[in-house]
């Protein structure tokens, strides 16, 4: 029991469990932005890379004082901050957004300053952070078709609260926005103008893709005239990963693969009740921002061995993504994956934090495992597994060769969406070869056929089976494929309606 | 037991508020419930028989069980769809008169495939059941719609992956658009729709799904235009292609060329043809830009972009028939009302309602705008919409009585009969609410509803005549504007700023009840919409913006043509400057 508890301590001496403070990329008054781009690949292998402590985005917003939706552009600045919430699991920090944006014609103008403390606490148990903010400064002009507003901070109020759920490759957020601004009138009336504001916020980022959308219900008072207006603002910025082949004869490479980083924001807006003049088709309305795509080219290998193979874009894809590192010269396509080698490409593949291996300060915990010594290559990934739950402590069996049911537990328990399979631990899956499944891994293909992971076509999954190298790049391109488009789509295609 | 006799009779006494249906416990239930003793089981429903007082279900050892249970004492709970969580939890478990629980239900709604939590008692009579449903959501369009029973549609879904979908989809089915409640009839091919279905495992490789709910997309996915073009090049970076000597389809056929329209292309959404060949993004990309071919191509606005959506190659540019009626439809081919035998397949781009539909869905009666090959097959067909004014009418009256908020008569009425007014010596009443939008010579009248009164001075509207747009008796907008017994029409072949430049115009004499050509040379006439003027498309009440170029329009004015001649020109047709008219209602054809 003492070994454990020092295990445990030393865990939590270094253990690199760092969250960004801000969730912000499109700020949290109805706004868009294409967020911040991902780490790519270099960037990510970069051990020595600091952190960004500020960045300026570009941004959409939509104005509705009038009645009716008008859009400005402009930039979004905010400063994100580095929390170790293991290593303080309670604390506060600042948040603070700079937002200016103007329409086409100039007539319309939104300048506005926010300052959020936010308090955060971790909860080891369940692995998610609760962080709430509460407004220390906001100010705001608005002009509005040549007509000025500008905020009366005292009589307006902000409350926004989030709940993070960190699964061990994807760190889920939801939460909720509440406010009321209150301007004073521009026309010159006696009347304050009000909005009153509830959103619902949920998001997601991960190594390969990262969302937020917002669900935002607006009632505008403005003494003379009510609006209402239900606005949906969403960004997605992701990885994508294209091909190209190169046309000289005489060159060493046929092709190689590139990543390109993209983003985009959308807003979508539906002025339920509007100005009376408002015609319906104008009531209804999508914008967009975009911004403009990275470049990174992507190393192939020379597998002359896989000529004709049909896994070999898959075989190569994960070489250029750093996931397989076997020797190219002694690749066998047919070789069956060991446990311990499908944990190092997921940690590697999702960007899971490895900790350092000379770090005297914090030096890599020592006994964690029965079957894995300190000195064992895997180890740091196996540390980084078992520090976000993707792994389990004591016996690992990292030579046990892996089969599919265990590469979808994995893979499943990676997205922390083992909720969706629940209530099929006993009972049945729609495949064939349901019976031969074991009752841990019911669940977890059985949500890996829901999310279309696993597509159902009447068949086999063959759960059992090794995992070749051929079907290990097949099965986890499917994957990442997964993570890099069709997650996305829970939070901005689907939400659009 | 006495002295639960007693304790129930204290209760009695002191407690009026004791719900009706307490009952007494005996002593060995008391002691279990006081102890936590507790007979659950869960599984899955495969058989239930509520007249017979029992149903079956698999345990988790996967044993088939018959579960038996007295119907006075069973407590059955299910979470409906739309209950987002259990709201009175436990508590009505604990207290099961606490209060009205949307989760409880009968033993007849528990259905095979239905998740389940039972409770018995020692004897093994089921006492409690809360079963769950397993949802999932689907994502698509609709590729076919079969709702001729009235009763139950046969739905065919394309997910975004590809993947095949078939449901039946029950009347009773619940359906929104735009979060307002919808019609299963109105469903239509080429929709998108989310689709909740409950699956249940039946058994080994047995899934039984079933539509819950349908939202349908509240038109942001609509197709907005058609090309044709010459493929320039593709950017992969930012997800683009170019089409030069690009062409727009519009009402009167193929628009002015453009040198390069860029427009975006996510090659995971799109499909392309080669001479009916589905063909790859990268063949397209290495052999097909830059080149002799001619590509028709469907634009789809959606997620605030205009995406290509469907491409067709063809080896030169093709013949584009006047748009004409289908008379035969057969699968794989169709007959046109003016000779022509056509064959149409899946490379075709099928457009209509403003949605890409599949060969199939064309019907007998469409009017179709077609460009063929060579070899008489459709490349493209735009399914133009029905000559339809909807149910609006125009009336213009005088006001008798307001009802301020409510409604209004007018003592007698004019009905607009194109292309005359026609007069009614009766009262009619009209109703009118905060959508009925008012105009006058400054235009909108913003809260008219307010000012549209008759009483006091500054308001009073009684005897004053007013133009009326109406569905039924229901006045969608009102206007001061003037009598206007002159049409006009001609085609749009301009639309600037309310003002709308007509070609082919013709003037209507309502005496000899004939149209007379206004120009052998074709200066045709400009029509500017007055400020108070109406325009009306396909039965709505539109803004000029909604006009296009192409389409045929009937002009309503104050004065005929010949007055403003001999009054502007010395009644002679201008030969340098386009005679300008003041518009009033504007109606399309």
């Amino acid at each position: 029991m003492k070994k454990l508890a020092a295990i445990l301590l030393a865990l939590i001496t270094f253990t690199p469990n760092v969250a960004y403070g801000a969730q912000g990329d499109i700020g949290y008054f109805g706004g868009t932005s294409p967020g911040y781009k991902l780490k790519s690949v270099a960037e990510a292998a970069n051990p020595n890379a600091k952190p960004v402590t500020k960045y300026t985005l570009p941004y959409k917003e939509n104005i509705y004082l009038s009645g009716k939706a008008v859009s400005v552009e402009g930039t979004i600045e905010l400063k994100p901050v580095e929390i170790d919430f293991t290593e303080n699991p309670i604390g506060s920090y600042k948040e603070s957004y700079i937002i200016t944006a103007e329409s086409d014609d100039g007539t319309s103008q939104i300048a506005r300053t926010v300052d959020f403390n936010t308090n955060y606490i971790y909860d080891a148990g369940t692995q998610q952070l609760t962080k709430s903010s509460e407004i220390t400064g906001w100010t705001e002009t608005v002009v509005v078709e040549g007509i000025t507003y500008t905020l009366d901070q005292e009589l307006s109020s902000f409350s926004k609260s989030l709940l993070e759920d960190r699964a061990p490759g994807v760190n889920y957020y939801s939460g909720d926005i509440y406010y009321n601004a209150v301007y004073t009138d521009g026309a010159g009336g006696d009347n304050n103008v009000t909005m009153q504001v509830d959103a619902r916020v949920y998001g997601y980022d991960q190594a390969f893709a990262a969302s937020e959308v917002q669900r935002r219900n607006i009632s505008i008072d403005t003494g003379t005239n009510q609006y209402y207006i239900e606005e949906t603002p969403t960004y997605t910025t992701y990885r994508d990963m294209l091909y190209s082949s190169n046309e000289p004869q005489a060159i060493s490479l046929a092709g190689n693969y590139k990543e390109i980083a993209r983003g985009s924001g959308i807003i979508q807006y539906n002025v339920l009740l509007g100005n009376d003049e408002l015609q319906p088709e104008d009531a209804v309305g999508t914008i967009i921002i975009e911004d403009s795509p990275r470049l990174e080219q992507l190393p192939i290998p020379y597998l002359s061995q896989l000529m004709g193979h049909p896994a070999k874009s898959d075989i190569e894809r994960m070489y250029s993504m750093k996931v397989f590192d076997v020797n190219p010269r002694g690749f066998s396509a047919n070789q069956p994956v060991t446990r311990g080698e499908y944990i190092e490409m997921l940690v590697k593949a999702l960007q899971i934090p490895i900790p350092a291996t000379d770090d005297k300060k914090n030096p890599l915990p020592e006994g964690l495992f029965s079957d894995i010594s300190i000195e064992h290559s895997l180890y740091p990934y196996a540390v980084a597994a078992y520090n976000v739950g993707l792994i389990q402590g004591g016996s690992v069996n990292p030579y046990e060769y892996l089969n599919r049911e265990q590469m979808y537990v994995f893979n499943i328990r990676a997205l922390g969406l083992e909720r969706l399979g629940l209530g099929a631990d006993s009972n049945y899956t729609p495949f064939l070869d349901d019976s031969k499944i074991a009752d841990y891994a019911k669940n977890s293909i059985y949500a890996a056929n829901k999310l279309g992971i696993i597509p159902f076509d009447g068949g086999y999954i063959f759960p059992d089976k090794y995992v070749s190298y051929a079907d290990c790049a097949a099965f986890l391109n499917s994957y990442f494929d997964y993570l890099r488009y069709d997650l996305q789509k829970d939070y901005n295609q689907y939400m659009l309606f | 037991m006495r002295k639960f006799f007693a304790l129930g009779i204290a209760l009695a006494i002191g407690l009026t508020s004791m719900p009706a249906s307490a009952s007494y416990l005996d002593e060995q239930t008391y002691k279990e419930i006081e102890q936590g003793l507790l007979y659950e089981d869960q599984g899955i429903v495969i058989a239930n028989y509520p007249a017979f007082g029992y149903f079956i279900y698999r345990d988790s050892e996967g044993n088939e069980i018959t579960a038996k249970y007295y119907s006075s004492e069973l407590k059955v709970e299910k979470q409906d769809i739309y209950e987002l969580e259990d709201r009175i939890g436990y508590i009505d478990e604990l207290f099961p008169s606490f209060e009205f629980d949307p989760r409880d239900k009968t033993i007849r709604d528990i259905e095979v495939g239905d998740n389940i939590y039972i409770r018995t008692d020692r004897y093994g009579y089921v006492t409690y059941i809360s079963a769950y449903t397993d949802y999932i959501l689907r994502y698509g369009k609709i590729k076919s719609w079969d709702f001729t029973s009235g009763q139950t549609g046969y739905l065919t879904l394309e997910d975004d992956n590809g993947q095949i979908h078939i449901y039946d989809v029950h009347i009773e089915t619940p359906i929104t658009k735009a979060g307002k409640w919808h019609s299963l009839g109105q469903l239509k091919e080429g929709q998108w729709i989310r689709v909740l279905v409950s699956q249940k495992v039946m058994g080994e490789g047995i899934v039984e799904e079933v539509v819950q709910e349908i939202v349908v997309d509240p038109d942001t996915r609509l197709i907005s235009d058609i090309f044709r073009g010459e493929l320039l090049h593709i950017n992969e970076f930012n997800q683009t292609l170019k089409l030069a000597h690009a062409q727009s389809l519009g009402p009167a056929g193929w628009g002015p060329y453009t040198d390069i329209l860029d427009l975006a292309s996510n090659p995971t959404v799109i499909t392309s043809y080669l001479i009916g060949k589905p063909v790859s993004w990268d063949y397209i990309s290495r052999y097909l830009t830059n080149g002799d071919m001619y590509v028709y191509a469907a634009i789809e606005q959606f997620m605030g972009k205009q995406n290509v959506i469907k491409m067709n190659f063809q080896s030169e540019k093709q013949t584009t028939l006047e748009p004409t009626e289908i008379i035969a439809a057969e699968p794989g081919q169709i007959k046109l009302l003016t000779g022509e035998d056509l064959v149409i397949a899946e490379d075709a781009i099928i457009v209509k309602d403003n949605r890409l539909i599949e060969p199939q869905n064309l019907m007998v009666g469409d009017t179709v705008q077609a460009v063929i090959t060579g070899n008489e097959k459709v490349a493209m067909a735009n399914i133009l919409p029905d000559i339809f004014n909807g149910d609006i009418q125009i009336f213009r009256g005088r006001i008798k009585t307001i009802n301020d908020r409510e409604n209004f008569v007018v003592e007698t009425f004019s009905l607009f009969n194109y292309p005359e007014w026609y007069y009614h010596p009766e009262p009619r009443t009209f109703t009118i609410d905060y959508a009925t939008k008012f105009y006058n010579e400054d235009g909108f009248l913003e809260n008219g509803l307010e000012s549209f009164i008759t009483y006091g001075i500054e308001n009073n509207k009684l005897d004053d005549v007013f133009t009326i747009l109406a569905t039924g008796d229901k006045a969608i907008a009102i206007s001061t504007m003037p009598y206007t017994k002159e049409v006009v029409k001609g085609e749009i072949y301009n639309v600037e700023e309310g003002t709308i430049s007509l070609k082919d115009v013709y003037t209507y004499d309502s005496k000899l009840d004939k149209w007379t050509e206004y120009s052998k040379s074709n200066f045709g006439i400009t029509a500017t919409l007055d400020e108070m003027g109406f325009v009306i498309k396909e039965g709505k009440h539109v803004t000029w913006e909604d006009l296009e170029i192409g389409e045929t329009i009937n002009v309503l004015m104050q004065d005929s043509i010949d007055e403003i001649l001999e009054e502007e020109f010395n009644g002679e047709v201008p030969q340098e400057d386009i005679l300008d008219v003041a518009g009033y209602l504007i109606t399309v054809e």
